[in-house]
Formats: C-alpha cells, structure tokens, sequence
C-alpha cells in the first residue's frame, strides 16, 4: 500500500496516538455508569472516538492521489516528543514538575538545531528562558535576553536593530507593565529568588 | 410597542453604563490596542485578544468586557488594513478583502478602499448591534427552557457548524475538536474531585490555561513560521490619499453594503457562522450581481471591498448573540470571550441579562460605540497604521513575542504556563504541517468541560437511558440539523463545490 497523502497519514497517526493515550488513560479512573458517570467515561469514549477518526483518515491517505503537494514535515512532531521524553525522564529521577519542564522544553529547542529548525529553536527558547528566570533576574535582563536570542532566529537580523530594540523595549515594558497597568514583577535581579531557584527546598533551611 | 418600549429602556440603560468616562477610555483603548496589534501582519483577532487579555484582568468586569468587544473590533478592522495595503490577511476573514481591496491600492485607490471599508464596518456594526439587541431578550427566554439534553444538542450543533463551514479537511476538524475536548477536560473534575490527565504536577490541577493554548497555537506558531518564511512581501509604502469617497463610489458601494450586513447578521447567528463565512459569502453574492462590472472582480471592484468588509462586522456582530443569550460561543473568538468572562466570574448564559443587567446591556451599547471610535480613529490614523506596516518584520516579531511572554506569565505569576504555552508552540507548528486547522481545537477546548457537564446531568435526569436526547423536541431537532449538515457537505457534487469557494477566491 502507498502513501498518497502523506499531511492526512501523519494527521491520522497523531490522533490515533492521542486518542488511544487518551482512553487508556482514562481506563485508571473510575468509569461509572451511563445514569452516574465517572470521571474516566466522557474521556474514554472521547479517545476511543478520536482514534477511530484517526484510523478513518489513516486509511483515506492511502487511497487515490489527488494530485495535488501536501507538504508535511515530521520536524515539529520529533521535537514535541523529545520534550514530552526528556520531561519524563527529569520527572522520573526526581526533578520537580517545573524543573521537569523546563529540562524537556529546553531539550526539544536544543533539538531543534540540529534537525534543522533553528527559527523554531530559538524562538522557543528565548520564551523558556524568559518564563523561567523573570522572577530572578527581573524584566529588564529578561526582556533583553528575550530580544536578542529570538531575533537570531531572523535571516536578516542587523546588530544595530537590535540594540535599538532591545533599549526600546525593556522600558516599554518596565513602563506599561509595571507602572502602568502594575503587574507583580521584579524590574531588577533578585539574589534572594536566584538562590533559591538553585537550591533545593529541603536543603534551604 | 411593548417590546419596543422595553428594548429603548434596555439600550438607555446600556448607554447609561457605556458612557462614563471611565468606560469610554477602556473602549478607546481597546480598540486602539485592537487596531495596533490587529494590523501587524500575520496576527488575527484570536491571538490578539489572547495576548491583550490579561491587560484587562484587573479592571472591573463591565469595563474589562467593553474593552474586549474593543479590541475584537479593532483587530478585524486592522486585519483589513493589513489586507487592504500590504496584500498580507492578518486573519482568515480579510482573505477575501484582500481580492480587491489590494488591487484597488495599487491602482492609486487605497484611501478609498480603507473609507469604504470603515464606512460598511460602521453601518453594518450599527445594525449588528441593534438585531444583538432586539434578539437578546426573546432568545435568553428561549434558553430558560433548555434542560441539559439540549444544552448538549445545542453544543454538538455548534461544533459540526464550526467545522463544516469552514475551510480544510471536514474529518480532521472533527479530530482537532475532539482532541480539543480532551485538552480541556485536563484538571479537576469538578463532579467527583479527581485529577483527570494531571499526572500529580499541582500546576495542572485547574487544568490547562486557555491563555496558554491560544497563545501557543496561534500566537508563536504563526511568529516561528512567519519567521521561517524567506522573501520578502510587497508593502504599499505610498501616501495613503483620497480618503473622502466619491458620490459615483458610494453610490455603487451601499448596496453591497446593505446586502453583506444582511447576510452577515444572519450568518453569524448561526453556531459556527461568523466573520469568515460572512465575508466568504458576501463576496460570492457580490461576483453573481450585475453583469459586466467596471472594474472587473479581483482587479479592484469597490463592491468587492465593501461587501464582505461590512458582512464580517455584521456578523462579528451578532455571533455575539449565542454567546450572550445560551452561553455556547459560536466560534473561537467568542470561545476566549467565555475564557475572559469566567476570569471575571461571569457565568455567561440566559441570567447575565436578569442578574447583571447594567453589563449585558452596558456591553452592547459599547459595541456600538466601539464601532463608531474605530471610524473616528482608523481614517486619520491612517498614517500611523501604514507607517508600522513598514516596520520590517524582523524587528516586529521580538516585541509581539514579549507581549505575548508578559502576557502568559502574569496570568497566574508562573513559569509553568510560559513553559506549557512553549509546548503548545510546538504543536501548533504540527497542526500546521500536518494541514490541521487549530480554530476548531481552541472552541473544543472551552467547550470540553461543559459539554461534560450537560451530558452528565442529562444521563442522570434521564437514569442512563440515552434516547433522552431524541425523545425531546428539541434536543432532536438539533442533532437532526448537525447530521443534516455533514450530510449535505459530504455530498460528492457540494464538497467539491466547498473546495472550489474556499481554493479559488
């Protein structure tokens, strides 16, 4: 059997796995009955549906050729399941579930690189980074570090451009955000938040 | 006369509420914020108001949902400059004002295609607001009378619509809405207390935020392939002029006017209707009338512009009606108008009118007013809109990224959702290479939980016996147009028909 759709095949695998992750999933909660749900019933029949349809347009793709590209790259799919991977891991060995996160969305944009997304990498990156130390190093050098590693990520990025940017956006951001609609974040680094992102919490007292 | 006399005391009660200063101000910025954001290519009104939404989280209800209906607005009127003078749909609704609205602006015409497109905006917003008006209160009477079998009916109604009168593969939609159920029954089930999908992470435990999903799938998927795009697009960087329409123009234009707010109004009543569908038909009707027009479709007919400009806003307009009178958004825009309105503990639904009347009519009145500040505001700011479509995108993208990564964080002051937003990044990008469309996924995933909700409760009324839902009138006559619905469209002669309209224009 050929593939002749090749977008609708990999489109009927994804939800042939989420639907199938989805039902067994729900298989460990209580199903209830008809008259008295559980919490497992809606999720389950919802997966086993899902998986079907997945199936249905499995099946469609291999079918008659319209003639027509259907571009597809498995790129994005890889990297996803490289962060979900490499989060479950981090979680196994102990690492909280921020941490583990974090851990599996870095490795997926680390990833990215080097199956030739870069754009896809550095953006991502750039927001990971963000999320994750704004609370230590304050807007200023995270808006700063935001700005210039995703600006890599653009074929013709100038360095003049973005510097500008950079100094134009930090005190946009300090201005609207902080003064003027009063959001709770740091402006400046914060050495207390530092160490204890990089302490565990049984060992800080 | 009675009802007549009950809909003036409505509206003056709702124009009494929208026109204090305070609230005039939010409406300005929200349709200034809208427009700003909104004519950045490449960004529509679901990741705009999903990136400004929590710039409204500490306002008070009424002025927090008024600036929201003002940033809706503004969004789909700065799509439509994007479209009109950069070539470049900034939403899948101007696709189709893009057809001649750039032609026109190439031929020297591009402030007469922006008027005509304020003016029908502002007409057909006009009488949107007043069919939202008139419409609200019998339909919320209606609503009383639904029990939870029709509720359900009503939602499977609304998501088959959604996916049929869209563009795309008709099967995948369906998969993309029920993943999006799946998504959004992440979290505590609230009926027995069980942690469904959490895997034990507490982040999870209230589910996955809708802030996180939009943003992830449409914000950075949109700005990483945008990016990732080589070439460079064709910006119309003369001096817009010739903002005053001509009486031959007019003339010709209000018309087409009048028949897309007609047919905008209608069909963003319907579940699943809405801006695009408007727009699509609009235009469509426009081609079929009158024989020879000068100049001809897609080489910059002012009809083709002013049709399906005031058939989106018309039915912008009223695809608020199901939101506000059942409680079932209609379409993904109006799914993130729930996820605002639960922020602010707003239960939308039949009762927001009987209990909380000064906001239900307060932010109908703003509708109109919003409309009206984007005429006042959009032609003579004209200038501006056309100067920041020449900021290059390189150096635009970084700031929409921050506001989107300022935005997402301050939703609950984490890094959980930064991260979970970077995930739903990645799949928002699969959706795109693998040909899903993710509109269908946001709308299921509000929808998720209560569709469980009603589906449960409907069981339980009926002891497990699951004819409930076609023993009751209605309840059966709504499933009966779902399935009526995906018959027709899968029709060999009328989905090849559906994939000519959508290709094609």
């Amino acid at each position: 059997m050929k593939i002749k759709n090749y977008q609708d095949f990999y489109a009927g695998m994804m939800f042939l796995i989420f639907g199938t992750l989805a039902a067994w999933l729900s298989t460990s909660y209580n199903m209830g009955t008809g008259a008295r749900m559980g919490p497992g019933y809606f999720p389950f029949y919802l997966g086993v549906i899902l998986a079907v349809l997945g199936v249905i347009i499995l099946v469609m793709a291999l079918g008659v050729n319209d003639g027509k590209e259907h571009p597809v790259s498995l790129k994005p799919l890889v990297v996803f399941i490289a962060m979900m991977v490499f989060s479950l891991l981090a979680g196994l060995v102990g690492a909280s579930p921020n941490a583990s996160l974090a851990i599996g969305t870095i490795a997926g944009c680390v990833l990215s690189f080097f199956i030739g997304m870069p754009a896809m990498g550095l953006i991502l990156l750039s927001v990971t980074l963000f999320g994750l130390m704004l609370k230590g190093l304050g807007l200023v050098i995270c808006v700063t570090g935001l700005v210039i590693i995703s600006s890599l990520a653009s074929h013709e990025r100038r360095r003049n451009e973005i510097i500008a940017s950079v100094v134009i956006l930090c005190a946009t951001a300090v201005g609207v955000f902080v003064y003027g609609i009063k959001l709770q974040m740091p402006v400046w680094p914060d050495t207390q938040e530092l160490g204890r992102m990089f302490v565990p919490a049984e060992k800080r007292k | 006369m009675d009802a007549f006399n009950t809909l003036i005391a409505n509206l003056s009660l709702g124009f009494a509420t929208a026109f204090t200063l305070q609230n005039l101000i939010y409406c300005f910025v929200g349709c200034l914020l809208g427009t700003l954001i909104g004519v950045l290519p490449g960004i529509g009104p679901i990741a705009t108001i999903a990136m400004l939404l929590p710039a409204t989280y500490a306002l008070p209800p009424v002025a927090a949902l008024i600036m929201l209906a003002g940033i809706y607005y503004g969004a789909q009127y700065g799509g439509s400059t994007t479209a009109i003078l950069v070539n470049l749909p900034g939403e899948s609704s101007s696709v189709v004002t893009m057809l001649d609205g750039y032609q026109m602006a190439r031929k020297g015409r591009a402030g007469a295609a922006l008027s005509v497109a304020a003016l029908g905006s502002f007409l057909a917003g006009c009488f949107g607001t007043l069919i939202l008006a008139a419409f609200a209160a019998p339909l919320a009477e209606l609503a009383f009378k639904f029990g939870p079998a029709e509720y359900f009916s009503l939602m499977v109604l609304g998501l088959i619509g959604a996916v049929v009168l869209a563009s795309g593969s008709l099967i995948k939609a369906i998969g993309m809405i029920i993943l999006g159920l799946l998504l959004g029954l992440v979290g505590t089930d609230v009926n027995t207390g069980v942690s469904r999908f959490a895997f034990g992470i507490p982040e999870l435990s209230d589910g996955i935020g809708f802030i996180s999903v939009a943003m992830g799938v449409f914000g950075f998927a949109e700005i990483i392939s945008n990016v990732d795009m080589k070439g460079t697009r064709e910006t119309f960087t003369n001096k817009v002029e010739g903002l005053i329409l001509s009486w031959k123009d007019f003339k010709e234009a209000l018309p087409a006017i009048i028949r897309g707010t007609g047919i905008g109004s209608l069909l963003g009543i319907l579940p699943g209707g809405g801006a695009l569908l408007a727009a699509f038909a609009s235009y469509t009707i426009e081609k079929k009338i009158g024989k020879n027009p000068q100049p001809p479709f897609g080489q910059g007919n002012i009809r083709g512009v002013a049709g399906p400009e005031s058939a989106n806003n018309a039915g912008a307009q009223t695809s608020f009606i199901p939101l506000l009178t059942l409680g079932i958004p209609p379409n993904a825009v109006m799914a993130l108008m729930v996820g605002a309105m639960t922020i602010h503990n707003i239960q939308p639904g039949p009762q927001v009118m009987t209990s909380n009347p000064a906001l239900f009519w307060g932010m109908i009145a703003s509708m109109w007013i919003g409309n009206l500040m984007l005429v006042i505001l959009n032609l003579p700011l004209i200038g501006m809109w056309v100067q920041l479509l020449k900021v290059p995108y390189r150096i635009l993208y970084p700031a929409i990224l921050m506001f989107c990564c300022i935005g997402v964080y301050s939703v609950n002051n984490n890094s959980f959702d930064v991260l979970i937003t970077v995930l739903f990044g990645v799949l928002g990008m699969m959706f795109l290479r693998f040909g899903c469309e993710a509109a269908p996924l946001l709308l299921g995933f509000i929808l998720g939980p209560m569709m469980e909700e009603n589906l449960r409760r409907a069981m339980l009324l009926s002891r497990g016996d699951p004819s409930v839902f076609l023993t009751r009138p209605l309840s059966l006559t709504m499933l009966l147009m779902a399935l009526a619905m995906i018959v027709i469209i899968s029709l060999p002669a009328i989905s090849k028909k559906r994939e000519a309209t959508f290709v094609e224009e």
